[in-house]
């Protein structure tokens, strides 16, 4: 334990000449760090404790490789690479500081070619497949509410036929029973679809709403969040 | 909280709260003090590899009381590099919540 700012920072620099590293800026910064926590009122002891063991700061500052107990750190090292593998978080498993290089960024070169992909996509495919797919999803909205409309106006037809001027060109091809049967028919046909029709539509938005994820991932780089 | 897992974390930290706005040494550790522990001693380490890396530089403020002062500024490649940590912390913790069964609202 160190009492006194003198003390810490000889310490920190025999420490860091250990390592190989005579950079004064490094001390300065302690030095500021002290100057700073002693004008805030606390006392050089409770600055050296919230700075840590000189050792280990200096451990940090080492370039890659370098450690006084690396066994330990080789452990560390392995289970980082294990978290790389397993869950696809290199930058963050790299960040063991002793370990000083910067973490391998190609995420760049993989966005670029995300967002080349997400515009080639969009020209060349979503800029008629989502007006065809949305023109689809109309008329199946639209043919199944004309044959739920259709047998009753049919029916309507059928019993007050004569006062009809608009039914009766399908009502007088047909006899009345054939046009109650005909009226069954599509009115049976109404209801499969209703069926599905929400589905269908539902299904229409989380295809918009992946597409939109699709675009906000590529262009930010960030997970979406919807 | 676990060092290891502080370590890993205290970057995205930093140059989140240097996107912000320009701070000092100090500061730093007083602003990540707030709402967690940390030996501030790592932190001169980590803003040095983040300067030599190219994602933040420092400039000197003459101060009222003592020497001048160190502050931080966020390039406009560390906002990049914040970008992406951001995200792969966002990934990360949803990875980790969905292994112990947290679940977040709207899913």
């Amino acid at each position: 334990m160190y009492y006194t700012k003198a003390q810490f920072l000889e310490v920190l620099k025999a420490e860091l000449l250990k390592r190989g590293i005579t950079d004064n800026e490094i001390l300065e910064d302690f030095e500021q760090h002290f100057e700073i926590g002693l004008s805030e009122g606390l006392t050089e002891a409770q600055v050296c404790e919230k700075l840590g063991a000189p050792a280990e700061i200096a451990n940090q500052y080492a370039p890659e490789g370098y450690s006084e107990n690396s066994a330990a750190q080789n452990v560390n090292q392995a289970e980082n690479n294990i978290n790389q593998n397993q869950a696809q978080q290199s930058t963050f498993a790299e960040n063991n500081y002793n370990y000083g290089n910067a973490p391998q960024n190609n995420g760049d070169n993989a966005d670029i070619a995300k967002v080349i992909g997400v515009i080639c996509l969009d020209v060349f495919v979503l800029v008629w497949a989502i007006p065809t797919l949305f023109s689809l999803l109309i008329s199946y909205w639209g043919v199944m509410i004309s044959f739920f409309v259709t047998p009753v106006v049919m029916i309507i037809g059928i019993i007050f036929g004569s006062f009809f001027a608009g039914a009766p060109m399908i009502v007088s091809m047909l006899t009345p029973a054939a046009g109650i049967f005909a009226a069954l028919i599509l009115f049976g046909i109404a209801l499969i679809m209703s069926a599905f029709c929400i589905d269908i539509w539902k299904g229409f938005g989380k295809l918009m709403q992946a597409i939109a994820r699709l675009h906000y991932e590529a262009f930010t780089g960030k997970k979406a969040t919807f | 909280m676990n060092s290891q897992l502080k370590r890993g974390t205290l970057e995205l930290c930093v140059l989140s709260i240097l996107a912000r706005r320009d701070c000092y040494g100090y500061e730093l550790v007083n602003a990540i003090s707030e709402s967690m522990h940390i030996t501030e001693g790592t932190i001169y380490p980590l803003l040095k590899r983040l300067k030599d890396d190219g994602n933040i530089t420092s400039y000197l403020v003459e101060s009222t009381e003592g020497p001048p002062r160190k502050y931080y500024k966020i390039t406009n490649n560390g906002l990049l590099k914040t970008k992406e940590l951001e995200g792969q912390w966002i990934q990360f913790y949803r990875s980790i919540n969905k292994i112990l069964g947290i679940t977040e609202k709207g899913e």
